[in-house]
């Protein structure tokens, strides 16, 4: 089990510190096709598509580790005021019950999607552009799977401070 | 019927779902799949049609080339306030206005609009201004309330005042809008908006706002003089001209750059971005060297930043006097020259900002800048992903029909239907974040009220300062947690809220104005680019 999660926690901030390297990628190749557009008059297809392909690395890669490290934004004017217990109550049945369904809803028609797009080995629509769009619609399938992962860590953590505060629940944590 | 009651089941178990506090993009998502699939099993929605997912997610979040501007202005963003920018405009300007009755609040006004339209993260400029001019406007004896007021709402302005995430979101969300209606009006090839008309639509509003909140702080510094005391001129810092030219000077470029290519048209809002970015890293590595222990290091990064700024320029320039196209057969001599000449600027360049980066990274800024840019986007476009999937099955179980049919039986016609569409965004306003509103309820109103012909950029710019003003609004404007965060233990939390009344106010003064007065929003974009969407 310490396995696993090891390995979830590692592969997750490995996609995150490759989505945060493609920030400043696209940033400079973007501002390399500034100059060779607006200097010397030309547009390199292929290199607007790479700065697309990191743009969607962004996030795409980058979504597991935001929720590792819990900036996605929560309304919080009630979780905060709650006792650690319901936190770990929410976090447990909403990862269960929310982000569950939704992954694998995601993964299951992702699937036949970026199947269909590697089997005839999708290129871009324009000619001069990359041709790789197989590779960039499988971050439909990394997307959803990192999440997974990533909240079944989650709901593990919430799960062992429930059971934690079972055997003494007299003491309900008091509100802070 | 059926599905009505599920659509209306839907909306109200999410809204209490998403108050438990489990991120709000998730449980969007969650909650979609969750009513998509009851539907299914019911049989009022088609499975196919949720299916859809994949490819929406693909075409309009991870190739959609309007949104690629969004973690470029984040990363600008998160670099020029670790640059420190702010604060150099905020002590020469107070400087320089201090004198005056209500000088500091004016300052303040101010340098909250050159920031906005430099960065227009709100976080960044409530919090700098709330470290730096709330002690000295109540050092100078300044009401609590006012200065707080004063520098909750300046600190907004950048929500409304382009270039702004929101307005880029928005113009996103708008367009899809706009070529719905005008499908459903018969127009099957109708232009989409560009970002740069929402943006130009933008800029006469926000500078509206500025001047009321220059107004009411003259007016009232005038009528309670002890509210907003002129500061003796002994306590100022003497500030020569060259001292305000080099501090407002950063932000100056930046906005010309950035802005003035968005809006004349001359490059696609990524590209300005990527080149506001660009320039964000010179000046941190400008800031950051000047750090380092030896002194050497700062004047050498001077002259290398100050070179590369001036090879791009004489870049561009050549660029506009000769003819630079490259793979053209027999140019003439000297546009040949001119192209060498370039490519080695080019080169030039390369290596300054390699050496930017090089400075920036080394004093360990590159990598938290990158990291809670990366952060701040996921944030974002899994939001966006986890309303594609909650409004996937709200269509699917007819929601949009079941709006459009409410808001068309609302009296009064178009204006009745905006005065609820407005109510209701500033009230969800009261306790949803801008990101949530603009990808939820505004691709299911806006259409509807698009039908009536008017402007999308009207109606888009009275969307932003709707949710520029829920910044605002107590309890949970996000502006008055920030300077609730920063604000000494002196000044009390009801007098931040008392504090901003008057600022919502004056917003909502604003927002009427640009509804009496829809030139307010159109004369700009149809001068720059004889943009014309009303019909």
């Amino acid at each position: 089990m310490q396995l696993f999660i090891t390995i979830v926690e590692r592969v997750n901030r490995a996609l995150g510190y490759f989505a945060a390297w493609a920030v400043f990628v696209i940033v400079a190749l973007q501002f390399v096709i500034v100059v060779t557009r607006y200097v010397f008059g030309f547009n390199v297809i292929w290199l607007q598509d790479l700065v697309t392909y990191g743009h969607a690395m962004v996030f795409m890669l980058g979504a597991a580790v935001t929720l590792a490290c819990d900036k996605h934004v929560r309304i919080d004017i009630f979780y905060t005021r709650m006792s650690p217990l319901w936190q770990a109550r929410i976090d447990f049945y909403s990862t269960l019950f929310l982000l569950y369904p939704f992954c694998l809803f995601m993964l299951w028609f992702s699937f036949p999607y970026v199947i269909d797009s590697w089997s005839n080995l999708e290129g871009s629509f324009q000619t001069m552009g990359l041709q790789y769009v197989y590779i960039l619609k499988s971050l439909l399938l990394i997307f959803p799977l990192s999440l997974l992962l990533q909240g079944g860590l989650i709901a593990l953590r919430a799960y062992s401070a429930l059971s934690a505060d079972g055997a003494h629940r007299a003491d309900d944590l008091p509100v802070r | 019927m059926l599905a009505d009651v599920l659509c209306i089941l839907m909306l109200l178990s999410s809204l209490s779902a998403l108050l438990l506090g489990y991120p709000v993009s998730l449980t969007l998502a969650g909650a979609g799949v969750f009513w998509g699939l009851l539907g299914v099993l019911l049989g009022v929605v088609d499975l196919a049609f949720l299916g859809a997912l994949p490819s929406r997610v693909y075409g309009n979040s991870m190739i959609n080339t309007i949104l690629i501007a969004v973690p470029m202005f984040i990363f600008m963003g998160f670099m020029l306030e670790r640059s420190k920018v702010a604060e150099e405009l905020l002590e020469t300007m107070g400087s320089l206005f201090g004198r005056l009755r209500g000088g500091l609040g004016i300052s303040v006004a101010l340098v909250g609009g050159l920031l906005s339209a430099s960065t227009g993260i709100v976080g960044a400029t409530v919090v700098t201004m709330g470290l730096l001019s709330l002690p000295s406007m109540l050092k100078h004896r300044y009401s609590p309330s006012l200065a707080c007021g004063m520098i909750c709402a300046s600190g907004t302005l950048g929500q409304i005042i382009p270039p702004s995430i929101v307005l880029i979101l928005l113009g996103d969300q708008i367009s899809h809008a706009y070529v719905a209606a005008q499908h459903s009006l018969g127009n099957f090839s109708p232009e989409p908006i560009a970002i740069g008309d929402l943006f130009a639509g933008a800029l006469l509003p926000g500078i509206l706002l500025i001047s009321l909140y220059i107004l009411y702080q003259v007016a009232y510094a005038y009528i309670r003089p002890a509210s907003a005391p002129a500061v003796p001129r002994s306590s100022l810092a003497a500030v020569t001209f060259v001292d305000f030219v080099l501090a407002i000077l950063p932000a100056l470029l930046l906005i010309v750059a950035v802005l003035g290519s968005i809006l004349f048209g001359l490059a696609t809002s990524s590209e300005a971005a990527a080149v506001g970015a660009i320039g964000g890293l010179l000046l941190g590595a400008l800031k950051f060297s000047s750090n380092a222990d030896s002194r050497v290091s700062l004047v050498r990064t001077r002259y290398i930043v100050f070179s590369g700024l001036l090879s791009f320029i004489s870049m561009l320039v050549l660029s506009t006097c000769f003819d630079m196209r490259i793979g053209r057969l027999a140019a003439p001599f000297w546009d040949r020259a001119a192209i060498w000449v370039s490519v080695f600027l080019g080169l030039y360049l390369f290596f300054v900002v390699c050496y930017a980066g090089l400075v920036v990274y080394r004093a360990g800024i590159l990598t938290s800048v990158m990291r809670r840019t990366m952060e701040s986007s996921s944030m974002i476009f899994v939001l966006l992903i986890g309303a594609m999937m909650f409004s996937l099955s709200f269509r699917g179980l007819g929601g949009d029909e079941l709006i459009e049919s409410f808001l068309l039986s609302l009296p009064g016609g178009f204006v009745g239907q905006l005065v609820v569409v407005m109510l209701l965004i500033f009230l969800l306003g009261f306790f949803l974040d801008f990101i949530e509103i603009i990808f939820v309820v505004v691709p299911l109103t806006a259409p509807i009220l698009l039908l009536s012909g008017v402007s999308p950029v009207w109606l888009g710019v009275l969307i932003a300062m709707n949710l520029q003003t829920s910044f605002l609004t107590p309890p949970f404007g996000f502006s008055l947690f920030y300077l609730r965060g920063v604000a000494p233990r002196s000044v009390s939390t009801l007098s931040i809220y008392k504090g901003v009344v008057p600022f919502i106010f004056l917003q909502l003064l604003g927002l009427l104005a640009t509804v009496m007065f829809p030139w307010l929003t159109e004369w700009l974009p149809f001068l720059l680019y004889g943009s014309d969407y009303s019909s």
